[in-house]
């Protein structure tokens, strides 16, 4: 290998304007940037697309209308048609997380959704949101959601803390399924291009396998996008909904 | 596509309203679709990870009870088995199709469960 680089080099965060507030570190960093970049990228895609607004759409037209009917559609078949007021919640979540899994795909690139950090925060604005939406529309008959319908009172003490245990783990398995999906994909490249490099003429094997792993990563991304979405989508169905 | 006649485009107003007629918005209550399916590696990666994070997630209220009330460690214990139970309820719930659902909620459909 030319450059003896870490694999996970790729993910170290780096300060591009140092911002001290007091004890919190709120520096701007490649990770804001690119976060900022996806937002906005994001919104040409959208508002530069549907800049015309023609009855017969061309190609971007056509993409930014795909999107919107896309998780148009996902809200409708998970929450219905009550799910119709936090499609614009739901619809930013997704683009923000598929351009920032796409951006990442580009070389030299930071992935933001690489960093637990960033999705956690995302899981728990999702938790929270939607637990407060349970709690606001139903009220105390929320607390019935860690009591399954027709089970024995006596069975209550052993149900409800593993309920409870069970509902407060989605947060982390929402998280962690699109930080370690991101995570192992972009290590997992880093380590397979190191590879060309170090076997020489064999290395049109790796070459090879990279290839292909770069297209399962574009398939990954998408896939992890819509992943969070259709789960904020069903954590959603059941805050409305309950039993 | 090069010489239409006048004839098509004279009544175009009316077939576009026609048209127009048929399309629903996407919020309306219509058929469920259907759902993109994945493969069983999404799967059984989604199911590990319903299964660790319970038991996670017990085990981290254990031990910040303990803490808090100064038991160590006899809460965490309870803690571990709770969320290993959790856990497989988690993962039970996932294949048998009720979703990422707590509580016994029904899926609307069969292909409900599979959607890594």
């Amino acid at each position: 290998m030319a450059e003896q680089q870490s694999p996970l080099a790729q993910f170290e965060i780096k300060t591009l304007v140092p911002v001290d507030l007091g004890s919190i570190d709120a520096s701007f960093t490649n990770s804001s940037a690119f976060m900022v970049l996806a937002v906005v990228l994001a919104t040409v895609f959208l508002v530069g697309g549907m800049r015309k607004g023609e009855m017969v759409p061309g190609r971007w037209q056509s993409m930014a209308e795909l999107s919107y009917v896309f998780i148009a559609n996902l809200i409708r078949d998970t929450v219905g048609s009550e799910g119709a007021r936090y499609f614009p919640f739901i619809f930013s979540l997704f683009m923000f997380i598929l351009f920032g899994n796409l951006l990442g795909m580009m070389p030299y690139s930071f992935t933001f959704t690489s960093h637990i950090a960033v999705t956690f925060a995302m899981a728990l604005v999702v938790f929270i949101g939607v637990t407060a939406i349970a709690v606001a529309k139903h009220g105390l008959h929320f607390f019935s959601f860690f009591m399954p319908p027709g089970v024995p009172l006596a069975m209550a003490p052993l149900l409800v803390p593993i309920e409870i245990i069970s509902y407060l783990s989605r947060p982390i398995s929402l998280s962690v399924r699109l930080f370690a999906n991101m995570t192992a994909g972009h290590t997992l490249l880093k380590v397979f291009a190191g590879f060309v490099a170090s076997l020489g003429a064999f290395g049109v094997l790796p070459l090879a396998f990279v290839t292909a792993l770069t297209g399962l990563e574009f398939v990954i991304a998408f896939l992890q996008a819509y992943v969070f979405t259709i789960l904020t989508c069903l954590y959603l169905n059941d805050a409305l909904h309950l039993h | 596509m090069t010489d239409r006649g006048d004839d098509d485009l004279s009544d175009f107003d009316k077939r576009l309203k026609a048209a127009r007629g048929t399309v629903r918005s996407p919020f309306e209550n219509a058929e469920r679709g259907q759902r993109p399916k994945y493969g069983m590696l999404g799967l059984a990666f989604r199911m590990g990870l319903e299964l660790v994070s319970a038991l996670a997630v017990g085990t981290a209220m254990g031990w910040g009870l303990d803490k808090w009330l100064g038991t160590s460690p006899w809460i965490m214990i309870l803690g571990v088995v709770l969320g290993g139970a959790a856990g497989v309820m988690n993962v039970y719930r996932f294949a048998a199709g009720f979703g990422g659902a707590v509580g016994y909620k029904k899926a609307d459909r069969d292909d409900d469960a599979p959607s890594a």
